[in-house]
This record gives C-alpha cells, sequence and structure tokens, in this order.
C-alpha cells in the first residue's frame, strides 16, 4: 500500500497527480482537522478550570498552565500551517 | 481553664481518637498522593464551613502506567522507526508542521489523562462520602451521600497487581437517592471501608452530631 502511495507521487509515474493539487488538498484537510482539534484545546482549559472549582487541590494552577500553554501551541500551529508554502 | 476550642476542633480530636484509622494514619501533603489522610491542602467547593476532609482518594497511580507507556512509545517510536519518512513527499515547511502537531497531540492526550486521573476523586468527610468522576474532559458525574444514609460497605480487591500493589474497589450502599458508590481502584480499601464503617458507627450513636 505504501508502494502504491509512493508511485502516485513518483514524477515518472503513469499514475502521477499534480504535486500542488495534492499538496494543497491535504493543506485544506489538515486545516480543518487541526481547528477541530483547537476546539477540542478551548474546551481542555475550560474544563480544567472548571474541574478546579470543583475540587482545589495543590497542581490546579500548574494544570491550567499547561491547557493554556497546549491551547498556544495548537493555535500556533493551525497559523503555521495555513502560512506553510505548499 | 476553660476549653477555648471550636466545637468542630473538639468533634474532630473526638473523632480521632475513637477511629483507629485516623488515630494511627499519618496526614498527608503530598500533591500527587492517591491516599491522603486528613489532607490540609485540598478543598472542594460544596463543603461546608464545619466540614472537615478525613481522607481524600484517588485511584492508585498505578493505573496511569498504561497511558504512561503509551505515550512514551508515541514519542520515540515515530522517529525510531523514521516513520515520518512517509512525509516525505510534503515540502520540508509541512514537514515541520506535521512533526511539531504530533507531538503538540501527545501532550494533548497526556495532560488530558493526568487532568482526569488527578481530578477524579473521592472524598470523605465528617460529614458525608463524595464520589467526583470525570469520564473524559467533558462528562463528570457527582455522587454523593450522607453518613447516615450509609448502609453497607464493600471492599473487594483481586489480581496480581491489586495485591501487590494494595489497590481495590469500595462499594458503598446507600438509602440515598443514588443508591451505590463505587470508589474505584483506591488504595489501601481495606483500610478505607474500615474508617468509613467507624464514621457510620459513631454517627449511629451519636446521631446529633
Amino acid at each position: 500500500m505504501l508502494n502504491n502511495l509512493v508511485q502516485i507521487f513518483d514524477p515518472n509515474s503513469p499514475l502521477l497527480i499534480a504535486m500542488p493539487v495534492v499538496f494543497l488538498t491535504f493543506k485544506i484537510l489538515f486545516l480543518v482537522a487541526f481547528a477541530i482539534y483547537v476546539i477540542f484545546a478551548i474546551v481542555m482549559v475550560r474544563q480544567v478550570s472548571l474541574m478546579a472549582r470543583t475540587v482545589s487541590a495543590p497542581l490546579e494552577h500548574l494544570l491550567e498552565f499547561a491547557t493554556l500553554l497546549h491551547l498556544i501551541g495548537a493555535v500556533g500551529i493551525w497559523v503555521l500551517a495555513l502560512v506553510a508554502k505548499i | 481553664m476553660p476549653d477555648t476550642k471550636p466545637a468542630d476542633t473538639k468533634a474532630l480530636e473526638q473523632l480521632m481518637e475513637q477511629s483507629t484509622v485516623l488515630k494511627d494514619g499519618v496526614p498527608s501533603h503530598s500533591a500527587l498522593a492517591a491516599f491522603n489522610l486528613m489532607p490540609s491542602n485540598l478543598q472542594f467547593d460544596v463543603q461546608h464551613s464545619e466540614e472537615q476532609i478525613l481522607l481524600f482518594l484517588r485511584q492508585h497511580f498505578i493505573v496511569n502506567v498504561g497511558w504512561i507507556v503509551f505515550s512514551l512509545l508515541m514519542l520515540v517510536l515515530p522517529p525510531a522507526l523514521s516513520l515520518f519518512s512517509v512525509l516525505s513527499f510534503l515540502p520540508s515547511s509541512f514537514q515541520l508542521v506535521l512533526n511539531l502537531a504530533w507531538y503538540l497531540i501527545i501532550f494533548g492526550y497526556i495532560t488530558e489523562r493526568f487532568i482526569v486521573w488527578y481530578y477524579s476523586v473521592y472524598i470523605v468527610t465528617t460529614e458525608r462520602i463524595i464520589d467526583v468522576d470525570f469520564y473524559s474532559l467533558l462528562f463528570k458525574k457527582v455522587s454523593e451521600a450522607k453518613l447516615d444514609r450509609i448502609e453497607d460497605i464493600t471492599s473487594s480487591s483481586g489480581g496480581v497487581l491489586a495485591s501487590i500493589f494494595d489497590y481495590g474497589n469500595v462499594t458503598i450502599q446507600t438509602a440515598a437517592e443514588i443508591p451505590e458508590i463505587e470508589f474505584e481502584m483506591v488504595p489501601q480499601p481495606d483500610k478505607v471501608s474500615k474508617l468509613i464503617s467507624e464514621l457510620t458507627e459513631q454517627n449511629e450513636s451519636n446521631p446529633n452530631k
């Protein structure tokens, strides 16, 4: 299966698909999927603050920071993917 | 000299004298401990002003080993097996984005699993027992029962790991709206059930408390 995939992208293959089209499709799919992941990251930040309100425990600030860092990372990667040259 | 201690402190001292678990136990202050006896650094939102936490439990840390090993494999295996080379047909800038996304998703997975473990707690207080279950980040269930509504307590433990690390389930039958509360995979289940049993007995002998 991997060989077939490689064959599609081989410039000498008869199955060759125009690379810009493949890349653009790949990029759009990635952006859509990762946008969903960014929503998950937002939910995570919100939920942790709700959990911290339910049970006040020593690591709550560290966990809130971790989820915020995760959200910033997710947004950053989405932006990077958007501006990445194909 | 008159005794100037507040009533709740006196009640707690009396409780500690009568309970063998509390008397022999050492108060815990560890942030990651799964078995916290009389913790001073933990609180919950519906805690009454005179209510004191006697026992604060999480699932035994051993339950985390599966996802920790899985996460480590996911961190190490793709570069070790050169799985990222499958993406070599993509421009290098996009390969970088995908690599970063991979590690971020693993970081998110680790954080999510840890948070669910950390905030899924079982609390025994001077007034009631509380079970806070986070099944995932999106699903939460909080059950509680007053000590005077507790009818039966069963502790069970089975399997090699449970025997080695001394963890198991404590099932509490109640006469409350929620008929059963289960403390799952908690450390020292015998001690937990003994403490709840002692509290229930004390509550029965002193119902006006």
